[in-house]
């Protein structure tokens, strides 16, 4: 499955990212690789933004580009 | 330029964005930048001189970077100046609580083969969160200084100019060449860093709750969230008013007198002309102006608080969802609602927006925000013009018309200025600013607003006062002077929404700072401030206030925007569009709703 159907409160790990190679740098800088552990914290409706924790880091992104990371 | 051989030292400060480097950078050098819990804040460069061990060393501010590696325009822009500018030191500043992420941009910069020292900033809250650092191992593994400090308490700073002063005279003379820096491939580096950061570093098993995570729970509720944000809002802005309105009240005396009692008698002996000049002109133009200075202090000190807790974030999150139907993000949203102060601030805010085109549109939009200085016309006339229990519906009428024809504009632009900018931006933890960078920043975000539009609303208020006055012997504002000619020109446009040719001369004014539309009615209906609201009722009915008020709230911005939007945009073709559109969309509504107003009322 992809981050944007994780629900709020799950944890889950990073499998593949598939994204812009810009926007994957920028999720790298941010924690976000393959293996890493992720959860959402909190999330507005369904196709609102989602909250997303990676170790100490925050971060909030659209529910389209979370798409592109797939997790398990 | 300097010579490559220049013994001179330079103190680069680099890290990613968000970890309090321009903080540091103050603490360092005495040089405040404008700071925010807001990712991305530093934008230009910033350099000031000072001294470390007895010598003069240069300290230079470089925007945030995720990655050395990376291709967004401040990446760039830090690659290009070490590439081009002799750095003597780079001071790698680390959000010590995420320095698992961090870790690997020092080693990235280690390639470059610079001296380096690293700082742990925000030790403070890397200690409350439980993470221990063991200082002496890092820096044996990372072969560079390392030490924790936390800029916003002050604390660490005297090790840390000792490691600076030593780092530094111990490369005397010496300016490295980094031409020749190699791109290591991220993965070793990021093993690396895993070992270095496991050796060095003790986290807790999991990190503890925060007090973060409860308000959270509260503010980013899925149903009370955006209520509990217009609350905020709204005793924010009481909060303005309360505390502002009295200090306003104090520099209106201070001006007052400036005029009675040092000026008015000096120049009894002066020609006319220069009387007028000076009273008139530099006194009610400037002057008025300046009697605002108080409510933006404490406008700015307000926002600093909000800016720093972190909660903008928090806002742009909510939003998103509504703005990204408008083409734009909850970024922009962010910077509308600072834009409920003024604009200026708002304008310069849309920096945090990477992409051109969507900065453009909310840059275009903002100046739609009713601002502190037109909501003060809208309050005089609501009172003047409506009975007592209707002032608060004709206000709110007013917000949410500037909030429509906000969002309007956006949905009809935003074709035109489209981008597909990802959203991914940093939530950073709720932070209480200390009572000292409060000031600091409210002081430093106001002469910056002086610094920027004085000249700008000097050279508006005398040109003003030369349309008026000139030529000299005829009545200020009479039909035979310059504005009166121009007003009679401007009749056949004004006519049609409700505003006479008398009311026209004080929009005018308003172009140059709506602040001066109230002591522009003044002069030009020769009554004092406390008489304008009875002149104002017997000669305007309510549609006609209604158009009026409709044709301020929108029109163009004030000049200090207008110049902000130029400088910020680097586009005179923009700053353009930026007057010319909302001064089309002004006309029309006030022709919608004058005409309909008066079809139906017969």
């Amino acid at each position: 499955m992809t981050l944007d159907q994780l629900s709020p409160a799950q944890c889950a790990t990073v499998v593949e990212i598939d994204l812009p190679f810009e926007l994957r740098e920028r999720l790298a800088a941010l924690g976000v690789k393959t293996g890493r552990h992720l959860s959402v914290v909190h999330r507005i409706g369904r196709h609102g933004p989602l909250q997303v924790r990676a170790g100490s880091t925050d971060f909030i992104l659209r529910p389209q580009e979370a798409a592109g990371i797939r997790i398990q | 330029m300097m010579e490559k051989s220049s013994p001179r030292r330079r103190v680069a400060f680099v890290g990613m964005p968000n970890t309090g480097k321009s903080t540091l950078f103050g603490r360092l050098t005495g040089v405040r930048a404008k700071v925010a819990n807001w990712p991305g804040m530093t934008v230009d460069l910033l350099s000031a001189k000072t001294i470390l061990g007895g010598q003069t060393v240069e300290m230079v501010d470089l925007p945030g970077m995720y990655s050395l590696h990376g291709f967004g325009e401040d990446e760039r822009l830090v690659r290009h100046f070490l590439e081009q500018e002799p750095v003597s030191l780079l001071l790698v500043v680390l959000n010590a609580t995420q320095i698992d992420r961090q870790l690997p941009l020092v080693l990235q910069l280690k390639a470059l083969d610079v001296p380096m020292v690293v700082a742990l900033n925000m030790a403070d809250e890397a200690s409350f969160l439980g993470i221990r650092f063991n200082c002496q191992r890092l820096s044996e593994t990372l072969g560079m200084p390392v030490c924790q400090v936390s800029a916003k308490r002050g604390e660490g700073m005297a090790e840390l100019k000792a490691l600076l002063t030593q780092a530094v005279s111990a490369q005397e003379g010496r300016v490295a060449s980094r031409n020749d820096a190699l791109l290591i491939e991220d993965d070793r580096l990021e093993a690396e860093a895993e070992r270095i950061v496991a050796a060095g570093v003790d986290f807790p098993h999991s990190l503890p709750e925060t007090t973060t995570d409860r308000i959270d729970r509260v503010l980013l509720h899925r149903w009370f969230g955006l209520p509990l944000f217009l609350l905020l809002m709204y005793l924010l802005f009481q909060a303005v008013y309360g505390i502002g309105v009295p200090l306003q009240d104090g520099m209106k005396w201070l001006v007052e007198h400036l005029r009675e009692g040092v000026l008015e008698p000096r120049l009894l002996d002066a020609s006319p002309v220069l009387r007028s000049f000076v009273l008139e002109g530099l006194i009610d133009g400037v002057g008025t102006v300046l009697t605002f200075l108080p409510i933006i202090l404490v406008f700015f000190v307000l926002m600093a608080i909000v800016e720093d807790s972190g909660y903008l974030a928090r806002v742009a999150f909510l939003m998103d969802r509504w703005m990204s139907k408008l083409g734009l993000d909850g970024r922009a949203f962010v910077m509308q609602i600072m834009g409920l102060g003024c604009n200026v601030p708002a304008l310069m805010g849309t920096r945090v927006i990477r992409s051109r085109s969507q900065r453009l549109l909310s840059m275009l939009i903002i100046p739609f925000s009713l601002c502190s200085a037109r909501l003060q016309v809208i309050v005089f006339m609501t009172a003047a013009l409506f009975p007592l229990h209707w002032a608060p519906a004709v206000m709110m009428s007013l917000y949410l018309v500037s909030f429509a024809v906000a969002f309007l504009s956006a949905l009809i632009w935003k074709r035109r200025y489209r981008s597909d900018e990802a959203l991914l931006l940093e939530f950073p933890p709720y932070r209480f600013p200390t009572l000292r960078s409060l000031f600091q920043q409210g002081w430093h975000s106001t002469r910056h607003f002086l610094a920027g539009a004085s000249g700008f609303i000097l050279g508006g208020v005398l040109f003003i006062w030369l349309l008026t006055h000139y030529p000299f012997h005829l009545p200020p504002a009479s039909a035979g002077t310059l504005a009166g000619q121009l007003a009679g020109w401007l009749q056949p446009i004004f006519a049609p929404i409700g505003i006479d040719a008398i009311l026209s001369v004080a929009l005018l004014f308003g172009f140059v700072a709506k602040e001066i539309v109230l002591g522009g009615l003044a002069v030009i209906y020769g009554a004092g401030e406390d008489k304008l609201g009875e002149v104002l009722s017997a000669r305007l009915d309510w549609v006609q206030a209604y158009s009026f008020m409709f044709f301020i709230l929108i029109y163009t911005p004030c000049l200090s925007a207008v110049a902000t939007i130029r400088r910020e945009s680097r586009s005179w073709g923009f700053a353009t569009l930026a007057v010319a559109w909302p001064l089309a969309v002004a006309w029309l509504i006030s022709l919608i709703f004058y005409q309909t107003a008066r079809f139906i009322l017969g």
